[in-house]
């Protein structure tokens, strides 16, 4: 299992991420494994640990810019 | 002198996370699950493996191995470094829970509790067992369903723990006046929290093979071993009475590191000084101490050690002045040899709110403006305002669960 680290900006439909855009290509999730928080000073983080048919993502959720970013993604082997 | 086990009913159950941070790591991705993977602290090889997924300890990958070792048992281990805000997360998940069925428990670790349920509503109509499954599956529904926990009862706290070591992972075990002997029978004396090799010899020392002759030992023999209060306790202890119900107040705070990589000399070490210094210091502060003592720690690439601590003669809060005595105590180290860890810590520590006043500074003063980075910092993020030496250490010292415990959550 290779694990890319990316940080790159993405939309994610729906509160709880179903369906994940990314450079064009649509990603439906099928499991949720983790959904986790931290602060960084006062900004709340909203960490969801997330599979594909074929892949493990790593979504994060800025609540001070609502903004989604992909952090992470591996394939399964 | 008391001969029988406590024939008190348990009502203490100790609850430990199986496998915690490589669990976690499962939890979160499914497609990790039933691998052989751990966590370590780096993944390079020399990397030191803080925990192993079940699949990994059946092939005797264990913590406290390198991953070099690891990956000769197992050339497909799957290595991660850890992710400390999940960790926090879940344990504090499950504080969430056990809240619901008593007040009177307190974390031992980030991955292991203990409840005490005498007196509480929780024992009517159902009894520890029940509430053991009843627990078992609210983690698995509101935390995660991979996460497994085992879960021990006694009559104590020792004994609570010693029943939760039993069955691993998913135990569910009682130890009580009913079948202890034959539960001691079967282990061995460093199966018992608090006996590790030295206890054992100084009890195989004196004629002590195992956990059955520990138990039927005379007080005097117990005392004579450990020429002190704990042979008592330890009396005490293997017949189910409550010894270890005492929460010790906090004594240091302390930061470390592990160097990547060294060539000696005090200039290397200065900026990582000073960011386990600015660590330090917001801890101590945070928690309302100061502190009158610093210590420093070295330890080098030759195994050899170093380490001295110095008692002030006054109470300090800033990491700046946290960083002078460090420094200062530094200078009288062996200097040039390959540092493998640099510790500082700060002992002596004094809950006070007033400010002892000096001759030359003004400590006031300094009082507001450390106040104030700290609530810049706290605003905006770890080490927004920080020394500029500190830029040097870059994102060298990370964010690491400490072992032990978790006052801090």
């Amino acid at each position: 299992m290779t694990t890319q680290k990316i940080y790159e900006e993405i939309q994610v439909d729906g509160v709880i991420p179903k369906l994940i855009t990314w450079r064009n290509r649509t990603y439906e999730v099928t499991q949720i494994g983790l959904h986790h928080t931290y602060r960084q000073g006062m900004t709340l983080y909203h960490v969801f640990s997330v599979t594909t048919r074929t892949s493990f993502l790593r979504l994060v959720l800025d609540t001070d810019n609502l903004h989604w970013v992909l952090e992470e993604i591996s394939e399964n082997d | 002198m008391i001969d029988d086990f406590n024939k008190k009913p348990s009502t203490v159950m100790h609850i430990d996370l199986n496998s915690c941070f490589a669990t976690i790591e499962q939890q979160a991705n499914p497609f990790l699950r039933g691998k052989p993977l751990v966590v370590a602290a780096y993944d390079s090889p020399g990397g030191c493996i803080l925990a192993s997924s079940i699949e990994a300890k059946r092939l005797g990958i264990k913590t406290g191995m390198r991953v070099k070792a690891g990956k000769l048992i197992y050339p497909g281990l799957l290595v991660l470094e850890p992710d400390p805000d999940k960790y926090r997360y879940v344990h504090l998940a499950l504080r969430e829970i056990f809240k619901n069925y008593t007040n009177n428990f307190s974390p031992k670790s980030i991955d292991e509790f203990v409840l005490d349920f005498a007196g509480y509503p929780a024992l009517r109509g159902k009894n520890m067992f029940d509430i053991g499954r009843e627990i078992k599956a609210e983690i698995k529904r509101d935390v995660g369903e991979w996460l497994t926990v085992s879960v021990g009862i006694g009559p104590s706290r020792f004994i609570a723990k010693t029943a939760s070591n039993l069955k691993k992972p998913d135990g569910l075990e009682e130890i009580n006046h009913g079948n202890f002997i034959d539960v001691y029978s079967k282990l061995k004396l460093t199966d018992l929290n608090g006996i590790a090799f030295r206890n054992e010899l100084r009890l195989k020392g004196i004629g002590i093979r195992d956990v059955v002759d520990f138990y039927r030992s005379p007080l005097g023999k117990l005392k004579a071993a450990f020429s002190s209060i704990n042979g008592y306790y330890w009396y005490l202890r293997l017949r189910g009475y409550e010894i270890d119900d005492v929460e010790f107040a906090r004594k240091s705070f302390g930061n470390s590191f592990a160097l990547p990589y060294s060539k000696g000399g005090i200039e290397e070490l200065r900026p990582i000084a000073q960011k386990l210094c600015e660590k330090t210091g917001q801890r101590l502060r945070e928690a309302g101490y100061k502190t009158a003592g610093v210590g420093v720690f070295v330890f080098y690439r030759d195994h050899s050690h170093w380490h001295k601590s110095r008692t002030l003669g006054k109470e300090i809060f800033d990491s700046r002045d946290i960083y002078k005595e460090v420094i200062k105590t530094l200078k009288e180290s062996v200097l040039g040899k390959r540092v493998h860890t640099l510790a500082v810590s700060c002992f002596n520590l004094k809950n006070t709110k007033s400010v002892q006043c000096e001759l030359f500074g003004d400590v006031e003063k300094k009082k507001k403006l450390v106040g104030a980075i700290d609530r810049i910092n706290t605003s905006w993020g770890d080490f927004v305002v920080a020394p500029a030496r500190m830029r040097l250490a870059g994102n060298l010292i990370k964010d690491r669960i400490a072992f032990g415990g978790v006052r801090e959550l």
